[in-house]
């Protein structure tokens, strides 16, 4: 939220409710909504740590109103942030775990198929896809929420992807184990 | 519930164009009901295209049966096979396939006629169905002109044009752009809310998603079979996405 709030005041200071309203343009269609209590407890922080200051501004009958901008070291920080390296998207080992472990119990919990966790996963992803394509023909092209439902569904296409390859592979995955090499020779 | 319109029971395939016979289908059964959508999955060289092959009659199986709209197609002759064909199922292929020497319109009429339909009256609802599927202004050229997307869409347009039981598709946006593809999923979206039954073989996840039930195959066998529905939940939301919370 404190570098949102940074960026959206580095298009020009602004008092709290043009920020909200500015926050609302960009990502209301995402599905991510802030309330206006959130972004005036967000400012107070940032106001304490010197990364913005407020000047008061009387207009007419309306009560003064603070207006928020960025200082130096507020840009300084905003700089830093959008330089700094992003995350990489690294799998989430869950539905490997699941496969590994279906293989280890096969004479323990003989129901256990790992072809119905790959299978129930695939489903999943499947329908999660459809959804997202029922999502995107409501999205504006070229809005943050259209750009957000494109990487959510190109990940669940390689994720669906590399569920094939798991298919594939999985008769022939050997879980070469210590105890299993001994007990073989 | 109604005879399915599409069953098939018990397909074996082997090809014998190597040194060693391969086996391209082993014991594989599938039933489809008028108006579903069934998409065939799986790695390639899993069998799903000669599936579908079976299923329309374009090549016959060595074992099992097929049935089309309450008729036995296998053990037809191929003439036969073909004169069923044309009236019950309508084939769209990954590469188009539309005759080169013929203009879009005179490839839409084509089923048409051998169906033996009226000049005049093939002419007129081939217009409409490439009128329908929004490349009405197109119907003059002649493939060589067309984009891939472009010709897919004159392809459609052949299969559907003559109101077939089923819709069979081979990889039907294998060959597009993204953009391409959008648009001729789109139409068979459209396609299939209007009541048309479909069986495609596809390996874009996102065609698959479309469809009503997603059929699994490997090395020749059918090893999964589900019917999507909505999700249970939906996928993370787009404030997780942005890390954007607290």
């Amino acid at each position: 939220m404190k570098h949102v709030v940074l960026g959206l005041l580095a298009a020009g200071p602004a008092h709290g409710y043009e920020l909200h309203r500015r926050y609302d343009e960009l990502f209301a269609e995402a599905g991510v909504e802030v309330n206006i209590g959130q972004i005036y407890v967000t400012l107070g922080r940032l106001e304490r740590d010197g990364l913005v200051s407020h000047s008061t501004e009387s207009s007419g009958p309306r009560r003064d109103r603070k207006v928020y901008r960025l200082t130096e070291a507020g840009a300084k920080q905003l700089r830093e942030w959008v330089t700094e390296p992003s995350e990489t998207p690294l799998v989430k080992p869950d539905v490997l775990l699941r496969l590994v472990t279906a293989r280890l119990a096969a004479v323990l919990l003989p129901d256990l198929d790992p072809h119905t966790v790959i299978a129930d996963h695939r489903q999943r992803c499947l329908e999660a896809l459809r959804d997202l394509d029922r999502q995107a023909a409501r999205a504006t092209p070229a809005s943050v929420g259209g750009l957000l439902v494109q990487a959510t569904a190109l990940h669940l296409q390689a994720e669906l992807r590399w569920l094939e390859a798991c298919q594939q592979q999985l008769t022939r995955l050997e879980l070469r184990t210590s105890w299993n090499g001994e007990r073989d020779e | 519930m109604s005879d399915p319109v599409l069953r098939a029971t018990a397909l074996t395939r082997t090809y014998h164009d190597g040194a060693r016979p391969r086996p391209a289908l082993r014991d594989v059964s599938l039933e489809v009901a008028r108006g579903d959508w069934v998409a065939v999955t799986g790695p390639s060289g899993c069998g799903k295209s000669t599936l579908l092959h079976l299923l329309g009659g374009l090549d016959r199986p060595d074992g099992g049966e097929v049935w089309l709209a309450g008729r036995r197609l296998d053990d037809r002759s191929e003439s036969a096979r073909a004169r069923l064909r044309r009236r019950h199922v309508g084939v769209v292929f990954q590469f188009f396939n539309l005759v080169p020497t013929m203009t879009a319109v005179g490839n839409v009429e084509l089923p048409l006629l051998l169906a033996g339909v009226g000049r005049r009256e093939a002419r007129r609802r081939a217009l409409a169905i490439l009128d329908e599927l929004g490349v009405a202004e197109i119907a003059d050229a002649t493939p060589s002109g067309l984009s891939g997307g472009q010709q897919q869409r004159v392809a459609l347009a052949r299969a559907v044009v003559h109101r077939p039981d089923v819709l069979l598709a081979d990889e039907p946006t294998g060959a597009l752009d993204s953009g391409s593809a959008e648009v001729v999923l789109d139409l068979l979206r459209r396609r299939h809310a209007a009541g048309q039954t479909i069986v495609l073989v596809t390996h874009d996840h996102r065609v698959a998603a479309a469809a009503d039930r997603v059929v699994t195959m490997l090395d020749g066998q059918l090893v999964d079979e589900r019917r999507l529905g909505d999700p249970a939940r939906r996928p993370a939301t787009y404030a997780n996405l942005l890390g954007l919370e607290g």
